[in-house]
């Protein structure tokens, strides 16, 4: 077995050799498939340090990409021992980076950090027109739609989407959240979100609230 | 001389006061009102990529209907489509609008364990390495004849932008006497790294894993970052533009440990050639002020994005000059009444003294970074109010 104490805070620190040392140490002794998910909690409890030292202004935006890839590497190293089994999800989210606009760094950061705190993301990728979420709202009916942009006309394309989901009857069924670097309360109003943020950490957080 | 002449040298001496901490005859409006401008007049972008007529259409459009004293970025655009066409590849893409950004897996052509070769020999390494895997016409199999033509129709590209950049400034000085503040444009070393060979990814992974290498490689570029404005000569009241890239990203121990060096040492130099520089701060740098403060003194001009700009006006105003404080957000969707009460703030708490010129946080590229009865409101209000009596 590991220590799930000392996973969780290696994970905290970013310290990728540890991580993936105690990981692969783990995988060599053959464990369960729930010894396994335990290990899979304790690196997800490591990135909620990690969402707390980046609200702090311990950490920036580039740790927070580093942490992804550090979340992924593990995950990786653990597939062969979780089996089937899955963890509980806490809700789904529909994510994407709207049309017009090529940028997933940010889109990426809130992906990997909402699915450590429980949720299930679907991730349309970059460059997403109105019928791209429309569609996949209907098909999996999501308790929230994630929409990320850098460019200041991602705006308006945020906007053409929320139009969408309206006239397609979805709106009032799913809480919409807007994030990347223009959004602001103004935006927001303007484009019809329920929330904005330019914060990946606070962005999980508004989510988790919404599906209490 | 003409009064038009005339009024572009007081917008000069205006500009070199600015940056020289003296007070000047008044707050200079200044304008990054790039590819905006043709959506105000009904165009888009593309419309100006590929005609000289337009672009002088919007040019004289916005240079009627808003005052300005300064211009630091136009209507005209450094990047055309046509280049990425005959190089085949390219770190960029345009959208049907004209605009561009960059291409989503495009940048990544580095391999992690390449410093060493980048460090040793920049020039050798950018040739031998990255050129071939970045742009189809520098494939080892294309024969050299292939290549000599296609580098001749690729500096025919940049003659049309070249002139392109000249009709703008030609009629932004002599029809309207305004003063065109931008002398070159240059990437700090660490940024080239992020923008043209790593991507934010990779070198995130490079900074926690081999971070010496990263600031090896940092400094192994300042001399090929000199090299590429070295032609440029310093004149009164003109900066080289460094627009920043990484450092808002970066925890201050990263920041100091991989991208300080190099990006100190080119200022340094840079300075040293007689030059002033201007930084584009963008996103958020308060975490790094510490450092800015190290920055020689009356060389630099920062452009803030989204700091606190009264305490960027604090803690750095003895040290350089101060531009922006509007968001184009707030230019956009605020109303008239609130922009100029945003304005007169900034007037009033960032002018005293001298060292602050008024623009946009950021340049305005599309219809929705400015509300045209907006940005006449403020200009006008600025050009008014911002005299020092």
């Amino acid at each position: 077995m590991f220590n799930a104490e000392q996973l969780k805070q290696a994970v905290g620190e970013l310290d990728e050799e540890k991580v993936l040392a105690m990981l692969r140490e783990f995988v060599a002794t053959n464990p369960s498939q729930e010894e396994a998910q335990q290990a899979v909690a304790a690196c997800q409890s490591g990135m909620a340090i990690v969402g707390d030292l980046f609200e702090k202004e311990e950490y920036f935006v580039g740790d927070l990409i580093f942490a992804g890839e550090l979340l992924t590497n593990a995950i990786e190293i653990l597939k062969p021992v979780l089996g089937s089994a899955s963890s509980k999800k806490i809700g789904k989210i529909v994510l994407g980076t709207v049309a017009g606009d090529l940028h997933d760094i940010g889109k990426n950061i809130f992906k990997s950090m909402a699915e450590a705190a429980g949720f299930e993301v679907f991730d349309l990728g970059i460059d997403q027109p109105p019928a791209n979420f429309v569609n996949k709202v209907r098909e999996v009916k999501p308790e929230i739609v994630g929409m990320s942009g850098v460019l200041t006309l991602a705006l308006e394309a945020m906007k053409d989407t929320v139009d969408a989901l309206k006239e397609a009857g979805l709106r009032d069924s799913i809480k919409i959240i807007i994030g990347g670097n223009p959004v602001t309360k103004e935006a927001c109003e303007q484009i019809g979100a329920d929330a904005f943020t330019t914060n990946a950490a606070e962005g999980v957080k508004i989510c988790q609230g919404w599906v209490k | 001389m003409s009064s038009l002449e005339q009024a572009r040298l007081e917008r000069m001496q205006i500009m070199d006061d600015v940056i020289n901490n003296r007070q000047p005859k008044r707050v200079p409006v200044l304008s990054a009102c790039s590819t905006w401008a043709y959506y105000y007049k009904g165009y888009k972008p593309l419309d100006g990529l590929n005609s000289e007529e337009i672009l002088a259409e919007v040019t004289r459009a916005i240079y009627t209907d808003f005052y300005w004293d300064v211009v630091d970025i136009g209507p005209a655009v450094a990047h055309h489509p046509d280049l990425y066409e005959i190089l085949g590849g390219g770190t960029f893409t345009f959208n049907q609008e004209g605009l561009h950004q960059t291409r989503p897996g495009a940048v990544n052509v580095m391999q992690p364990d390449e410093y060493p070769e980048l460090i040793k020999d920049p020039y050798g390494y950018m040739l031998e390495y990255i050129l071939p895997r970045r742009y189809a016409l520098f494939a080892p199999d294309v024969d050299f004849r292939t290549k000599y033509e296609g580098i001749l129709k690729v500096f025919a590209v940049r003659d049309r932008i070249a002139r392109q950049m000249k009709i703008h400034n030609d009629i932004a000085e002599k029809e309207f006497g305004l003063f065109n503040a931008v002398n070159g444009l240059l990437l700090a070393p660490v940024d080239f790294i992020l923008d043209y060979l790593r991507d934010f990814s990779g070198i995130m992974q490079d900074i926690k894993r081999r971070p010496e290498a990263v600031r090896e490689a940092g400094m192994a570029l300042v001399q090929y970052a000199l090299d590429g404005v070295a032609n440029i000569k310093p004149e009164a009241g003109k900066t080289l533009l460094i627009p920043m890239h990484l450092p808002t990203f970066l925890n201050p121990r990263d920041f100091e440990k991989v991208y300080w060096p190099s990006y100190k040492a080119l200022v340094d130099a840079l300075v040293e050639r007689g030059h002033i520089v201007k930084c584009a701060f963008e996103r958020k740098y308060e975490h790094l002020f510490d450092f800015l403060q190290e920055l020689p003194k009356n060389k630099i001009v920062g452009v803030f994005e989204d700091d606190d700009i009264r305490v960027v006006k604090k803690k750095l105003g003895d040290r350089m000059a101060i531009q922006g404080g509007l968001s184009t957000q707030a230019l956009y969707y605020a109303s008239k009444e609130e922009c100029l009460d945003i304005v007169k703030g900034l007037i009033d708490d960032l002018a005293p003294g001298g060292g602050y010129i008024f623009g946009t946080n950021k340049s305005m590229i599309h219809a929705t970074d400015g509300n045209p009865e907006n940005l006449k409101a403020v200009n006008e209000f600025v050009h008014e109010y911002g005299v020092y009596r």
